[in-house]
């Protein structure tokens, strides 16, 4: 009975599900605050959901006995003191763990490699700046959808790319996120990242994956019509086989 | 990572003028320091490149071709002159 | 003067049984919420990522 909502919750998996209902498996410490924030916050919305719903049916069940609904009544100070200084109690202790929750995400302090992220319509390019081979040359690939036609067993619609950013695991790592011609957005769910893509401006957003796996993303501002078909995909693999994968770059 | 190997992954750290979350300022500055530095010290002085590194970590590719073409044009916005 | 005693009190009353009432069940609702649902699923992940440390601390 207890685990009657982790059966409905079907999405224990690194990707949207269909009839999903709750968050993607988090990866990384901002998304895991992000879960504790969200329960928390939900945690008091059930106990006004519960305390409104019973007033509310008890008010309907009597109203024509009800000394509550008395007609005359068109003035309550202390009630109108009370519903609204409660409120603000509750958003203030909702607020506080939210702003630290926000400040932290923030923090880009000592990230050991930098991805830069360029949203161009409808395409996301990718540059690994850090790592410069002999002729001067930095790697830089582009990641386009895979199209429904082309979509092996197993692959995701929409979801899957041909190339997607390898990552190596617990590395600290910067997104520098632009875009080259309309907003877009960068987003990936189970890392915890979501962060505007716009043009002429840089934005950095870090992250610290815990493990390996592969993490899906779509593009989170509408910038036309394939707007749908700019997926993010994030592989996270071991360092040697991360160092692996820049050689053959 | 760990202490005991060297991680061979290194970037910019974190810098104090630019704690934001836009860091666009921070990859403009680097690059004109960078160009004002060679411009100063030559294209071999050993601590420009600390610039360098920071505005091609930063700094998306198109930007510095952009930037790069300006410059040979004389068009460009920063003061790169000694 | 009435016969009968005037009737006092009943909204209050009425009003602290409510009160509580709506309280137990938002409260009902919520540890469901906490401790049936969101410690099952943080207790998941914590003990992956504890199998996970076992196993690298056991390939080292």
């Amino acid at each position: 009975m207890l685990n009657l909502l982790n059966m409905i919750n079907i999405i224990y998996n690194d990707v949207p599900t269909p009839y999903s209902c709750y968050f993607q498996d988090s990866a990384t410490p901002n998304q895991e605050g992000i879960l504790e924030l969200h329960d928390n916050i939900m945690f008091y919305l059930f106990i006004i959901l519960g305390l409104v719903s019973w007033m509310l049916f008890n008010i309907v069940r009597t109203y024509t006995k009800n000394p509550m609904a008395y007609k005359y009544i068109k003035h309550g100070q202390t009630i109108e003191i009370l519903w609204t200084i409660l409120p603000a109690v509750i958003l203030l202790i909702i607020a506080f763990p939210s702003f630290i929750l926000l400040y932290l995400c923030d923090e880009v302090i000592s990230p050991a490699m930098t991805i830069k992220a360029i949203g161009y319509q409808w395409y996301w390019k990718y540059e690994y700046s850090d790592f410069i081979n002999d002729n001067g040359e930095t790697i830089e690939f582009e990641s386009y959808v895979i199209p429904d036609d082309l979509l092996e067993e197993g692959q995701l619609r929409l979801l899957d790319t041909d190339t997607s950013i390898m990552v190596p695991v617990d590395t600290h790592i910067r997104f520098v996120v632009t875009a080259a011609d309309v907003i877009h957005d960068f987003c990936i769910p189970s890392l915890g990242i979501k962060v505007d893509a716009n043009p002429g401006r840089l934005n950095q957003v870090s992250a610290l994956i815990q493990r390996e796996g592969v993490f899906y993303g779509q593009c989170s501002e509408l910038c036309g019509i394939n707007h749908c078909a700019m997926p993010i995909k994030v592989e996270a693999v071991s360092l040697p086989k991360f160092l692996e994968w820049l050689n053959d770059q | 990572m760990s202490d005991k190997t060297e991680s061979p992954l290194h970037t910019v750290g974190f810098d104090a003028r630019f704690p934001q979350q836009n860091q666009t300022k921070h990859c403009w500055q680097a690059y004109v320091d960078y160009h004002k530095c060679i411009n100063i010290k030559g294209e071999d002085f050993a601590p420009c490149k600390v610039f360098w590194k920071t505005y091609s970590a930063l700094c998306p590719v198109d930007w510095v071709e952009k930037w790069d073409e300006q410059r040979a044009n004389g068009t460009f916005a920063g003061d790169v002159n000694p | 003067m009435s016969a009968i005693a005037p009737i006092t009190g009943t909204l209050k009353k009425r009003i602290f049984t409510d009160i509580t009432i709506g309280f137990a069940l938002g409260g009902a609702m919520a540890s469901y919420w906490w401790w049936g649902f969101h410690n099952g699923v943080i207790n998941k992940r914590e003990d992956y990522y504890a199998k996970l440390a076992q196993l690298k601390n056991s390939e080292e």
